[in-house]
This record gives structure tokens, C-alpha cells and sequence, in this order.
């Protein structure tokens, strides 16, 4: 074990992962190697037509795919928790007596709590994801039951490894909402749309084999194509890729939660202050229940003011698109669709168009978006005296959300605001030291919770814009002791030294890990 | 003349741990636990046990803390009274004031239980909602029957029901106990409160009725939901007169530091401590209201 | 002389952030139950708290039962005063 630069232990082997790095700072560690390419083949329905490229069945497409034990297979998170694929997929692969497979999704959701059957009895023994949910993640947190730990990536770290070979993907089962019969595919139209297929396209692009699968075949060619046809093997039909509740609402509701608008409000207020809410600003709205309603003040003040704004990124929401509509941004660069609204929007706004994860996040592509933006709103499970931020692990040390987009933005935005409740369940938000380090604390500015705002040390000028302003902030140790006051101090974790997870910077390097929880 | 600013109170109902835990937050000017209408019958004592712990353990900032207890012909007026009198709320709110024999009651108990806690007799305000017919009719000897009494509230609701009438968007059943209400606490100088609006959704229709008030001569309104906190600070600005007394005691004080003087004097009456916070606060609040507007301006 | 347990009886509720105590007569000795949904983090100090409470009552045979939704220590306090009290009149 060795030392980070956030002072975390982390290891520099591991069995079947081979030498790791340790982080040594946001940019500190330089790129290496070329972009992997996948192996070129005689393609499978060249001079016998398309009935070959097109099966019948999903056991028929595995078998043809030339999936082998010990292989890795990826799929993307676009269903959410309506997906149906993954589960599919791994129980036909099983049935087909195939084993010690390494999965490699985008991300996991609570629904993919049926593959822990297929861990324990070994046809997966290796996992990488952004992020784990519920019983699965829970099991995996409190067993060691892979024979190495799951590696943790940030979506800007997957497409990085993905591009560069370190995660070399066997075969990627990638669905659809609509496809064509020679691989053209989108997530725009069909039962179980999902708008953007932002995380399906570097796995497309680099997969040694690409089967993609809907529940819509339509007449050929299938618009738009997100991923075209010159990157997919095999195309298959199931009855349901995902069940459209699942995967999404008709449209985002901004929160009514008094308090979270609360937060919104004093957040609004750091974002005036800051200076970067100025004529062709750019914003990533993030997730959470005081992020949109930060855009809705946003919009209120434009509307007032007559400012626009220059580009949205990260995921969409209904709300985002429609201020695109009105004319408050002027485009929508989009990885991931959260409502139907968006979908729609996708559809007919030529403004709003996809973009892939390495377009967004990938810290070595040529531009990313996360390194351009202006305003970023962030959530945190935790964070420490040293602005550290943790969204992977609760309370109680369990993995319980993903490392997701936060370290990407985090490194390249202008101003990163945190916005949280001071407590949470009775647990303080802040903390001597989060108990898992996803971004590093030199990559956060402000902290807003309902309580008190504190401004990195680092950012003094931050600081000062904010006093003049007429926003008193405070120290970060202010907040704690402000949230121990009414909650007292919890009593540590029990935990082993056993390591369940390795947390990968989006540089590759190791940020931290996480033991199994007692 | 009061020197706290009385312009939210938010009702929080007394039996729910995590809205009183979070009422400060919203930092409306006073807070008003409630053990009277929000609280069901078989759960009076739970409530009231958990009011006295929050007193006890809670840092409430500078809000005013108030408890709204159980009518004086209840089982649990002196229930509430004793227990509440060791952990200090800044006032305690009697409902269907009547008569300001209702007012000599409470503050006769009150003497006794400050005696029995060792505090200073007068330590615990009063503040009285006026609610039915006769209360308003007595409004002018309610007023002036206690020298702990703070503030006067109106409640239309249950004064509709006594005049046997209904409530009207316009209002104008109740404009003459309204006008009565602000001009009995005016001339016993103490701050009238206006009755809650239950249409929390509808903030424009929420802020005319606080204008209203305002310009009936109310003090301040009662709030039943956070979201009206903020609307009611907008309309209820501290006036110039206000902000230029604050900036004279901050002034006074300053200037009384830089001597060395014990005692700090303005306009004839001594400021002290909580004074001076209030003074700050009154500049700090038409500071930050300011500088929002330029914002908004650019 | 300590003070008398007579029935069982409950306060508060599974809201969030509330705590619903249980008590109910016990021959000899004080016995505490905690299960709480944020976890084993907070349960000395609710251990504690709760035997405080019980000490001021002037309880030292009683059976408590507490299930926890969150809740702050103030409220877990008061909770269980009003559980023993409705169980001692």
C-alpha cells in the first residue's frame, strides 16, 4: 500500500489487475499508449445477406459473438432501473455454461440485484461500473465474493480505458430503443426510449464485438442513428429491452421540499455573486432535487434580466429543454436523458443533440465538455474538512450511488458548488474525513447546505466576491461543528482491511478504496 | 415600543420533531411551536414533552421562540405553563383571548412558576390571539392588561365562525375586527399580528394580503408554511424611520465602545446587548434586501 | 424507592426523524432494545440517553423498546419520558 495525494492507503497491485498507480494530483499524471482498436473481420453477413446479421435470438448472438470464459462483456445504464438486458443477457450466458466473466457496465441499478445468483456460483468474477445500488451493492460491500475488487470508474474514466485498451471489452450487448436489421440504432423512438446513447458509444466504437439489441426493429435505415451500422456485429430482437416506468417519468418535477429550495436559493445567490453568471454562461444542472430548482431561479433572473446563456451538458431534463426551446440556452450537449420531455426534445430540437462519455468527460479527449463549462451543481453523501467529496458510499459505508460524472466536472468546471442538506438521517454531511474520496477536495469551491455556506480555503477571491455580496460564509469546520451540535458525533465504522472496491481516478490512477463493511 | 421585528411567525406544529428542527433554517422572526390546534387530544403531553426538549437542546438563532399552549379552560393550560416556564420561550401564545381576565390569569401563573424556576418575574411574555366577536370588542382592555404582553394576533378563521358569517376572498367581513386589533396594540404599543392565508401555493394572492395588512398597520403575519417567510420579508421591509433608529443605536454603541462607557444611552433609554443585535440585524436585512435589488438591476 | 412501571405503554411514531419507544413492566432490571434505520453509529449515545431518562424518572425496572427513524437526541429524550410517564400514572 502506498500513500495518494489525498492522503488515502491505497494499494499498487492487485491479483488479476495487475500494477496500479497511485493519484498524484487532477492533471498530474501524463497519458501513455495509443487508442485501442478493435480486431478487423470478415463480417458475418458479407455475401450471405442480412438474415445473418440479424438473429433470431439472443442465444444465438452470444454463441456467434465467440464469447468465451474469462472474457469481459459491457453494457450501458440508458434503461436505469428499467432495465431488462443485463439480467438477460448474463442468465443466457450462463445457461450456455460460460463462466469467470469480467462485467463491465456503464453502471448498475437496483434491478441488477438478480446477478448476484451468477457471482456466487462464478460466472461473474469481476466487475467495473460507475456506480452500484441496492441488495447488490450492499452484498458486494459486506462479501468479498469477485477474486479481485470491483473497480469503481467515473464515466469520464470508463471511456478513457475503454479508449486507451485498459479496459478492452470482449463483446458489448448494447440495446436499443429502435434498430434497424444491419445495426443502425437510437434511443429516440419505441417503446422503451431513452433518449441520448451517449454511454453505448465508446463501447461501440471500440468493442471487439458489438451486439446490439432492441424490441423495435423498424424499416431500414433506422434515424437518427446515434450508433451507426459500420461499428454493430449482430442485431437481435427481444420482447423488452426495459420497461419504459422504469426507466423514466413523463417529465422532471422541480422539487416542492421547502427546504431544498432553501438551499436553491442561497445557491442562486453564490452563483451571482461569482461572476460567471454572465452573458453565454454554461451549466450542468447535475441531479438532485436543488440543482433544477437552481435553473428554475436561473431562468426567473434571465427572464428579468434578459441574460442568455450559452450550453447546457451532462444529462437532460424536461425543464433544461425547455428553456432551450425559449431561447434562455443555445444548446443542449446531452450524454443522458432523464425524462420523456427530453426525449422528445432530443427529437425535434436540432439544438439538442447527443454526445458520448468521452465527449463529455474523457480526461484525455481532445476537448471534453467537462473541461469547458462554467456552472456546475454537485451532490455529495459526504464531505470532509478538506472539501473532499464522497457520492459513492453512505453512512454506514455501503455502496450505494456512482462515482458517476462528479470527479470529471469537478476537475474542468469554473465553479463547482456542492449543494446538500447540513444533516442527513441524522448522520452530519460534514466530516473529519469521508469515508471514500471520489473528488478531491483542491476540485470543490463552495459548499451550500441550509445552514451555512463555506468557501474552500484555496479560493480566497471566491471568498471575498461572496462577503461584498453580502453572503456570510463560514468555515467548513464551522459547519461540522454546527451539525455535531445537533447531532453529536457518530461512532466509527466497523470494517475489515479486506478492499471490495478500488475507487479509479478518471487518469486511472487509484483515488482510494473501500473495505468490506463488517 | 417593541424593539424586535415581528414580521413572520411561523407556526410549526409541536408534535413534529423534524419541522422543528428545521424551522429555524427559514429564519422567519419568530417561531410559534404550537401544543393548541395542531396537536391531537391523546398526543398533548407527548407534544409539550417534546417542545420543553427542543427548548432545552435547540439553538433556534435569532429567532424569537414562542409556544402556543392550550386555552386557559383546557386540561392542559397549566400543564403547559409549569413546564414550559424553566426552559424559557421568549412569550407564550394564549388562543380565544377574550376578556383580559384571560390575560391576568395566565400572567398570575406564570409569576408563580417563574418564582418556583428562579427566574425574574416577567421573564416569559405573552402574546394574545384575539379570535371571536367578544375578544374584539375587549380588544382595547386586552391590550393593556399585562406587562408581558408583546404582541396581539387576529385569527379569521374561528372569528368568521363567532360572527356567524364565511370568509370572503375581499375580506371585508373582517376589516373591522382587523382595524380594531391593530389599533388596540398600537396604542398599548405593542405589535398587532395579522392572521394566516391558507392558499400556500398562490404566493402573488399571499403577498397582497400581507400588503393589506401592512397597510392596515399590522406588524407582521402568520405564516403556516416557510415559503411565506421570505414574501412577507419583501413586503414588510424595515421602513426608513426604522432603519435610520438601528443605524443611530449601532451609531451610539460604536462610538460608547470607542469611550470606553459602560452604558450606552440612545434617545434617553439604555441599549444593551440583544438590543444592538437587533439593531444590526435591522441594518443587515435592508443591507442584503439592497444589494439583491442592484443585483437584479444590472 | 424508585418509581413504578404499571402498564405498557408508547410514544412517537416511525415519521423520519421521530423515535417510537415502547415500554412495558420488567421484574428486575432495566432493559433497552434499540433498532434503529440509520444504523449502529448512534447507539451507545442512545443507550446512554435512554438510560438517563429513566434515571431522572427514577425507573430502574422497565422494558424499552425503541425504534429509530433518525432521530436527534432531543427527541429521542423526550420520546421516552412521555412513554415512561404514561406508563407510570
Amino acid at each position: 500500500m502506498v500513500t495518494n495525494k489525498v492522503g488515502r492507503s491505497v494499494p499498487s497491485f492487485i491479483e488479476n489487475l495487475g500494477e496500479l498507480k497511485p493519484y498524484a494530483g487532477v492533471f498530474a499524471t501524463p497519458p501513455t499508449g495509443a487508442h485501442y482498436a478493435p480486431p478487423i473481420r470478415r463480417h458475418l453477413g458479407i455475401g450471405m445477406g442480412a438474415g445473418k446479421k440479424f438473429l433470431a435470438s439472443l442465444r444465438e448472438a452470444i454463441l456467434a459473438s465467440g464469447l468465451k470464459s474469462g472474457m469481459t462483456i459491457s453494457f450501458h445504464h440508458h434503461f436505469r432501473n428499467g432495465d431488462m438486458l443485463v439480467n438477460m443477457v448474463v442468465d443466457e450466458i450462463a445457461a450456455l455454461g460460460i463462466k469467470d466473466l469480467t462485467l463491465a457496465p456503464s453502471s448498475l441499478q437496483n434491478i441488477h440485484q438478480a446477478l448476484i445468483p451468477h457471482i456466487r456460483s462464478g460466472v461473474i468474477t469481476a466487475i467495473t461500473t460507475s456506480g452500484l445500488r441496492g441488495e447488490l451493492a450492499e452484498v458486494l460491500t459486506r462479501e468479498s465474493l469477485l477474486k479481485s475488487p470491483v473497480v469503481i470508474r467515473s464515466h469520464g474514466g470508463r471511456a478513457r480505458a475503454i479508449e486507451a485498451g485498459e479496459l478492452k471489452i470482449d463483446v458489448a450487448f448494447l440495446g436499443a430503443s429502435s434498430a434497424d436489421v444491419y445495426g443502425n440504432m437510437n434511443g429516440i423512438h419505441g417503446p422503451a426510449a431513452c433518449g441520448s446513447l451517449g454511454y453505448a458509444m465508446v463501447d461501440a466504437q471500440y468493442a471487439d464485438f458489438v451486439v446490439g439489441i432492441t424490441d423495435n426493429i423498424v424499416p431500414y435505415p433506422a434515424l437518427p442513428i446515434s450508433i451507426p451500422q459500420t461499428q454493430v456485429d449482430l442485431v437481435v430482437k427481444v420482447d423488452k429491452v426495459g420497461d419504459p416506468k422504469g426507466i423514466m417519468t413523463g417529465a422532471t418535477r422541480i422539487t416542492r421540499d421547502p427546504l431544498e429550495l432553501h438551499i436553491a436559493a442561497q445557491a442562486m445567490r453564490v452563483i451571482e455573486a461569482s461572476g460567471y453568471f454572465r452573458e453565454g454562461f454554461s451549466f450542468q444542472a447535475g441531479t438532485g432535487g436543488a440543482s433544477l430548482a437552481v435553473a428554475k431561479l436561473l431562468k426567473e433572473s434571465m427572464a428579468e434580466t434578459g441574460l442568455r446563456g450559452g450550453f447546457c451538458t451532462g444529462g437532460s431534463t424536461g425543464y433544461i429543454c425547455e428553456m432551450l426551446q425559449e431561447g434562455y440556452f443555445s444548446a443542449i450537449l446531452d450524454t443522458q436523458c432523464f425524462d420523456l420531455a427530453a426525449v422528445e426534445s432530443l427529437r425535434t430540437n436540432p439544438r439538442h443533440v447527443e454526445m458520448s462519455a468521452s465527449y463529455y468527460a474523457n480526461i484525455h479527449a481532445k476537448a471534453c465538455t467537462a473541461h469547458i463549462t462554467d456552472i456546475m451543481m454537485l451532490a455529495a453523501t459526504e464531505i470532509d474538512t478538506a472539501f473532499n467529496v464522497n457520492v459513492l458510499t453512505g453512512s454506514d459505508g455501503i455502496m450505494m450511488g456512482a462515482s458517476g460524472g462528479h470527479s470529471d466536472t469537478a476537475a474542468g468546471t469554473k465553479l463547482r458548488l456542492v449543494t446538500a442538506p447540513l444533516i442527513r438521517g441524522r448522520f452530519p454531511i460534514v466530516v473529519d474525513s469521508v469515508h471514500t474520496v471520489i473528488t478531491p477536495g483542491e476540485c470543490i469551491d463552495v459548499l451550500v447546505t441550509e445552514r451555512g455556506i463555506a468557501v474552500n480555503p484555496a479560493q480566497k477571491t471566491l471568498k471575498e466576491q461572496l462577503n461584498d455580496f453580502g453572503i456570510e460564509t463560514v468555515s467548513i469546520e464551522e459547519l461540522q461543528w454546527r451539525a455535531e451540535k445537533l447531532t453529536g458525533k457518530p461512532e466509527p465504522l466497523a470494517q475489515s482491511e479486506e478492499l471490495v472496491a478500488l475507487v479509479e481516478y478518471r487518469d486511472g490512477t487509484l483515488i482510494d478504496v473501500v473495505r468490506r463493511i463488517l | 415600543m417593541s424593539n424586535r421585528l415581528r414580521r413572520s411567525m411561523l407556526f410549526v406544529p409541536g408534535n413534529n420533531p423534524a419541522l422543528i428542527i428545521d424551522a429555524p433554517v427559514f429564519t422567519p422572526d419568530s417561531i410559534i411551536l404550537d401544543l393548541e390546534d395542531a396537536v391531537a387530544v391523546d398526543q398533548k403531553d407527548a407534544a409539550r414533552e417534546l417542545v420543553v426538549s427542543a427548548l432545552k437542546t435547540l439553538d433556534f438563532g435569532v429567532c424569537e421562540v414562542c409556544v402556543r399552549i392550550n386555552g386557559r379552560h383546557t386540561p392542559f393550560f397549566a400543564a403547559d405553563v409549569s413546564a414550559l416556564v424553566p426552559v424559557k420561550p421568549h412569550a407564550l401564545r394564549l388562543a380565544m383571548v377574550e376578556s383580559a381576565e384571560d390575560v391576568a390569569c395566565l400572567d398570575e401563573l406564570l409569576g408563580r412558576c417563574e418564582a418556583d424556576a428562579g427566574l425574574p418575574v416577567g421573564t416569559v411574555k405573552i402574546m394574545a390571539s384575539i379570535e371571536t366577536a367578544k375578544g374584539v370588542m375587549n380588544a382595547s382592555t386586552i391590550a393593556l392588561s399585562s406587562p408581558r404582553l408583546v404582541a396581539m394576533s387576529f385569527g379569521a378563521e374561528d372569528f368568521t365562525n363567532s360572527i356567524q358569517s364565511e370568509r370572503t376572498p375581499g375580506g371585508h367581513e373582517l376589516l373591522y375586527a382587523r382595524t380594531a386589533v391593530v389599533l388596540a396594540a398600537r396604542a398599548a404599543g405593542i405589535d398587532p399580528i395579522d392572521t394566516v392565508f391558507t392558499l400556500v401555493e398562490d404566493d402573488a394572492a399571499f403577498k397582497a394580503d400581507v400588503r393589506a395588512a401592512k397597510q392596515l398597520g399590522f406588524a407582521g403575519k402568520s405564516c403556516v408554511h416557510p415559503r411565506q417567510i421570505a414574501l412577507a420579508h419583501e413586503v414588510f421591509l424595515p421602513t426608513p424611520e426604522e432603519l435610520s433608529k438601528a443605524e443611530r443605536v449601532l451609531a451610539a454603541y460604536t462610538e460608547a465602545l470607542e469611550r470606553g462607557a459602560g452604558v450606552v444611552a440612545v434617545e434617553g433609554r439604555m441599549v444593551d446587548g440583544p438590543i444592538v443585535a437587533r439593531a444590526q440585524r435591522v441594518v443587515d436585512i435592508a443591507n442584503a434586501s439592497k444589494s439583491l435589488r442592484e443585483v437584479r438591476a444590472r | 424507592m424508585s418509581t413504578l412501571i404499571k402498564r405498557c405503554a408508547q410514544a412517537g411514531s416511525f415519521e423520519s426523524g421521530d423515535v417510537l419507544v415502547h415500554v412495558a413492566p420488567s421484574p428486575e432490571k432495566l432493559a433497552i432494545y434499540i433498532k434503529s434505520k440509520v444504523g449502529p453509529r448512534f447507539s451507545s449515545s442512545m443507550q446512554e440517553s435512554v438510560r438517563a431518562v429513566a434515571a431522572e424518572l427514577g425507573v430502574t425496572a422497565a422494558s424499552l423498546e425503541v425504534v429509530d427513524s433518525g432521530a436527534l437526541d432531543f427527541v429521542l429524550r423526550a420520546r421516552v419520558a412521555t412513554a415512561l410517564r404514561r406508563a407510570i400514572e
